[in-house]
């Protein structure tokens, strides 16, 4: 029987089915190849200073995030004091963690004291509207406004922006793409993000996005490899399209390194 | 006791003198102690010199990090020395007479968004107008700052055209949707006119259990030369997704591997295109292995098992879905 069926294939299609076969399994497994991390050993070790934001009260994922990214950011060996945190839920404000409001923000901003060896990163996760970052749907941070107060405070020193927030593609626009910065957004300018359930421990994005700051050493990394994730998750969903920039200057930057 | 006191304001006296002299030393002497031009008026006379390369270094006093530069780099006496062989311009970005030299310099590493920030400090050669920025990291310490200007002293920095564009790393998904797919699993009835040679085929599609939810597709279709083994498909299809309706064309290559008395495996790759005003421009690939059951000589049942990549995820593999239908031939 079987070598009935293997003559049979043979006769017809002898040349052929290697072909296929090639079409077939050549092909899966280039599009399944995993993400590279680019390791440059000559990368310079750059200090973090971060500014972690959550910015909505109605539930609790945005600070899970912004909790599990500290926790990441001290495992990676980055000063406990050189981590600003703000939240909207009342009852996390304790020790230095403050209030988000736009002002406060800039504070956090305030207090960075970036030196030559400094890299900024800043993580926002909260509501999105097509005009900014939205602050428990009171105060809407815009692209212009975290571009000025980059600008003055990060200077050209690396920085890491990371905004995970639904329309958040609009942090990509022009005047935010300088060639020191790696950007990192949830969704297209156009295009929501999901998981804000009261279910959800994290919001898509945020988890993506913790479950790889461990994996990968790069930026780079870390971004391409989220993406991956998110585009697993939201199979029959409207895909979020998240959006990665990466300048110039930043192209091997590193995650901070013990 | 006037004498303790005339001790003790005397001991003041001389820590003040001290604390003033050193006060002048550090303002006069150790940040910009070279002979720094300043805006416009200093560009254009630094311009001039053609014998020195240029060092121009773009400032406000606003700018939190200017400060290190200032302190820690351009303060630092290393670099100082080497900072002799370059005529030294510092330009004020907020003045406005600065305008076109800031635009200048700025469009090279920002392009024209209008958005820049600082400090910048820009290399231009002796005697002509090819300008090298240095990068951040190249100014983290006075050592690897002036490991850099003797780079560039020594002709060992290549130099960027002027006015270049920013090279910049974009990395953004094609644009459209990804992940969509005009129908996963579906049942199909299947009719043919003269079953081994040539097959009109009309199916309504719905999804599978792994498939999305509100994406549904009804094809009509033609498999050419099916007699010799192998099928040319074209389908033309409407497929309901994101509560809307758009077409889309489907067609491949199908082979019949096997051909058993009524069990048939036929593979097939394929390419398609749409839902047309659903998104944008959306190709998908997809490969599938058929497997049919003839039972009797009308009615079949089969099943596909098909991976599928799409365009606008790179060819990123998707997870293989399978389907099950029936079919009916006449």
């Amino acid at each position: 029987m079987l070598f009935k069926l293997v003559s049979n294939i043979k006769s017809k299609y002898s040349w052929f089915l290697p072909f296929l076969l090639f079409l077939l399994f050549g092909f899966n497994a280039c599009g399944a190849a995993a993400i590279q991390d680019e390791i440059d050993p000559d990368a310079f070790a750059w200090k973090y200073k971060a500014i972690l934001i959550s910015g909505d009260s109605s539930i609790t994922a945005f600070d899970n995030a912004r909790e599990s990214v500290k926790r990441l950011l001290v495992s990676k060996g980055v000063k406990p004091g050189d981590i600003y945190e703000l939240s909207r839920i009342k009852a996390k404000l304790r020790g230095r963690i403050k209030y988000t409001t736009e002002k406060n923000i800039e504070n956090a901003f305030k207090q960075l004291k970036v030196g030559l060896n400094s890299a900024c990163m800043i993580f926002m996760s909260s509501h999105g509207s097509e005009y900014g970052f939205s602050i428990d749907g009171v105060e809407l941070f815009t692209p212009d406004e975290l571009n000025a107060l980059l600008i003055k405070y990060c200077g050209t020193q690396p920085a890491v922006v990371i905004v995970s927030a639904c329309y958040s593609g609009i942090f990509t626009n022009n005047k935010m793409l300088h060639p020191n910065r790696v950007i990192m957004t949830a969704a297209r300018k156009d295009r929501t993000s999901f998981g804000c359930g009261v279910e959800n421990q994290y919001t898509y994005y945020d988890g993506c996005l913790v479950a790889n700051l461990s994996a990968y050493r790069t930026w780079r990394s870390v971004a391409l490899s989220a993406r991956k994730c998110i585009e697993r998750k939201e199979v029959g969903l409207l895909p979020s399209l998240p959006q990665i920039y990466i300048g110039q200057d930043v192209r091997t930057l590193q995650l901070p390194t013990r | 006791m006037n004498r303790s006191r005339l001790v003790l304001n005397k001991t003041i006296q001389i820590i003040c003198n001290l604390f003033i002299v050193c006060l002048f030393t550090l303002s006069t002497s150790s940040i910009y102690a070279n002979d720094w031009k300043e805006n416009l008026r200093g560009y254009n006379s630094a311009m001039k010199q053609t014998e020195k390369p240029k060092i121009i270094y773009f400032y406000a006093d606003w700018c939190h990090a200017c400060e290190s530069v200032k302190s820690e780099i351009f303060g630092n006496t290393k670099v100082q020395e080497v900072l002799e062989n370059f005529a030294a311009v510092k330009i004020d970005v907020d003045q406005g007479e600065n305008s076109s030299i800031v635009r200048k310099y700025m469009t090279i590493v920002y392009g024209n968004s209008g958005s820049y920030a600082i400090p910048e400090i820009f290399l231009v050669e002796a005697g002509g107008d090819r300008i090298v920025r240095i990068p951040p990291v190249n100014r983290t310490t006075p050592n690897n700052f002036n490991e850099y200007l003797n780079k560039f002293l020594s002709n060992k920095i290549p130099f960027v055209k002027k006015r270049q564009k920013n090279e910049v790393t974009r990395e953004r998904p094609k644009k459209g949707p990804v992940n969509i797919q005009p129908y996963y699993g579906y049942m199909q009835a299947q009719f043919s006119w003269q079953p081994r040679n040539f097959a009109l085929q009309s199916g309504l599609g719905e999804p599978g259990s792994n498939a999305p939810k509100e994406v549904y597709g009804i094809d009509t279709g033609f498999t050419f030369f099916k007699r010799y083994g192998f099928g040319v498909e074209l389908y033309l299809g409407l497929a309901y997704y994101d509560q809307k309706i758009g077409s889309y064309l489907d067609g491949g290559l199908s082979f019949n591997i096997l051909d058993l008395k009524g069990f048939q495996v036929w593979l097939t790759n394929g390419i398609g295109t749409g839902p047309f005003s659903v998104s944008s421009t959306h190709i998908f690939m997809n490969y599938y292995i058929k497997t049919t059951f003839m039972i009797g000589r009308q009615i079949s049942l089969f099943s596909k098992m098909r991976f599928y990549f799409d365009y606008n995820t790179v060819f990123d593999m998707q997870n293989p879905y399978w389907s099950f239908g029936t079919g009916y031939a006449f």
